[in-house]
């Protein structure tokens, strides 16, 4: 049985997290540095020259497009996931197509809510326990990339395009049954919005400035969500 | 210089791309049973903990194979070892093909068209690197003092505040990704929809009719029929 929430309090914020802020913040900043791996090894074994104006431009390109999305994403998942959960969701990646649907469905089957202490572990153990998943699944479809490539017809691969937006409309519908009165204005503000950027609402903020749709999207369904809250509608 | 990507998968390559992959594998062992344990001392039961353990890994395997989709086009275009480091750690498939084509674009090469150069794959692999690490600094910088946000919000206004904002967080941001298929109106169009309205349906059944196995497969089982639709019509 769960004990009293003082209690529990007590346990998660000064023997569990105290430790781990610690620790992670260590790790995740050794993460930072085990990025640049790849890049070492191809300039010191292949010889190659990195083109640094080309990687400016690049990244300026990418930043304007999404760059809101390296601050919005882990605040907007910070009250499901907690704050072991956002150590782990930032180096493992795939957060919104895998992470945060895994954290959800495990709070969901135990029946907690998020922003509690007993949430966030829960949200936690579903995060690592994706990671566990996901790893081996990447790592044999490595080893075998070269034989399905080769063997799967291209028809098939070409399918594999479909999976992702299958993922994101399934994904959708799975949280938006939890709370359907955030179907209208989420959907609302995400299409309103994608479309006034491709028709060139928002150029004066640069070439394609998806960011946003996001933007106004998490942050617009936000607003509306405290005021349906206010209202006690929600 | 046209790229040798063939050249790439050599092992040492390999191992250096796999080191980062095999330490975010022990990271997320040594949080799962500092997790398990603290789980354990505020009075969580060990059943539901198993049950939120298989409910994640079932959820897992469907989007697993969608990374796996995005790790192969990655791969095509950046190689085998880059492929999978980077769908595997940090990044997820949909940055990684918009940070290859700025930056492939920036060293004048118009990726998955063009063939690819070692300028272009140098500027793409630098672009990848550089543009998902804010996430990792941000994230790890932000965590505590989100934290102590998120527990003043909560003795002010109350813990009941808090599902809200998490779930307007998230149907705002997947309504803004689902929007980006919604306009399209192509193919991709159909599979959002397609994958939408199976999971309704497979929604409602499991709530309805109460069957537990339905709730963690869910996920998996609307994903690929949705997919298979999509590509016959």
């Amino acid at each position: 049985m769960l004990k009293p929430e003082a209690v529990r309090d007590d346990i998660y914020q000064n023997q569990y997290l105290k430790g781990l802020h610690k620790s992670s913040k260590i790790v995740n900043y050794i993460c930072v540095l085990f990025c640049f791996i790849p890049a070492v090894l191809v300039v010191l074994i292949y010889g190659i020259d990195i083109p640094w104006a080309a990687v400016a431009t690049g990244w300026l390109s990418i930043a304007s497009a999404i760059g809101v999305v390296w601050f919005v994403e882990p605040i907007g998942n910070f009250p499901i996931v907690g704050s072991a959960g956002t150590y782990i969701n930032v180096v493992a990646g795939n957060t919104s197509n895998m992470r945060i649907p895994c954290a959800v469905m495990s709070q969901k089957a135990v029946g907690v809510e998020p922003g509690t202490p007993e949430g966030s572990l829960i949200s936690t153990l579903g995060i690592c326990t994706s990671v566990f998943v996901n790893i081996p699944i990447l790592a044999v479809g490595a080893v075998l990339s070269s034989v399905i490539m080769s063997y799967l017809p291209q028809s098939v691969l070409d399918a594999f395009n479909y999976l992702l937006p299958a993922l994101f409309g399934a994904v959708y519908v799975q949280f938006a049954m939890m709370k359907p009165k955030l179907i209208p204005i989420s959907l609302t503000l995400g299409i309103g919005f994608c479309l006034m950027v491709k028709y060139g609402v928002f150029s004066f903020l640069g070439p394609a400035p998806t960011y946003v749709t996001t933007l106004a999207g998490t942050f617009g369904t936000i607003g509306f969500g405290l005021w349906m809250y206010k209202k006690g509608k929600v | 210089m046209e790229m040798n990507l063939a050249q790439l998968n050599s092992p040492v390559m390999w191992l250096g791309c796999g080191l980062p992959v095999l330490f975010l594998l022990f990271l997320a062992g040594r949080m799962w049973k500092k997790t398990y344990k603290t789980s354990l001392e505020i009075g969580l039961e060990e059943s539901q903990l198993k049950k939120a353990v298989k409910t994640s890994a079932i959820t897992a395997i469907g989007p697993s194979v969608a990374c796996l989709a995005g790790m192969f086009a990655v791969m095509a275009i950046m190689g085998g070892p880059v492929g999978f480091m980077r769908l595997s750690y940090v990044g997820n498939s949909m940055f990684e093909l918009m940070a290859v084509q700025f930056a492939s674009a920036a060293a004048g090469v118009q990726a998955g068209v063009d063939k690819m150069t070692e300028n272009a794959f140098a500027a793409s692999l630098l672009v990848m690197i550089l543009g998902s690490i804010p996430w990792i600094i941000f994230g790890t910088f932000a965590s505590d003092k989100m934290d102590r946000i998120q527990n003043g919000i909560v003795k002010k206004v109350g813990r009941t505040i808090l599902p809200v904002i998490s779930a307007s967080a998230l149907l705002g941001a997947l309504g803004a990704n689902n929007a980006t298929y919604l306009t399209a109106i192509d193919k991709t169009t159909v599979s959002c929809l397609t994958g939408a309205g199976i999971m309704a349906v497979l929604c409602v059944i499991a709530e309805k009719k109460q069957i537990e196995w339905l709730r963690q497969w869910n996920l998996t089982l609307a994903i690929f029929p949705a997919m298979i639709i999509t590509a016959l019509l």
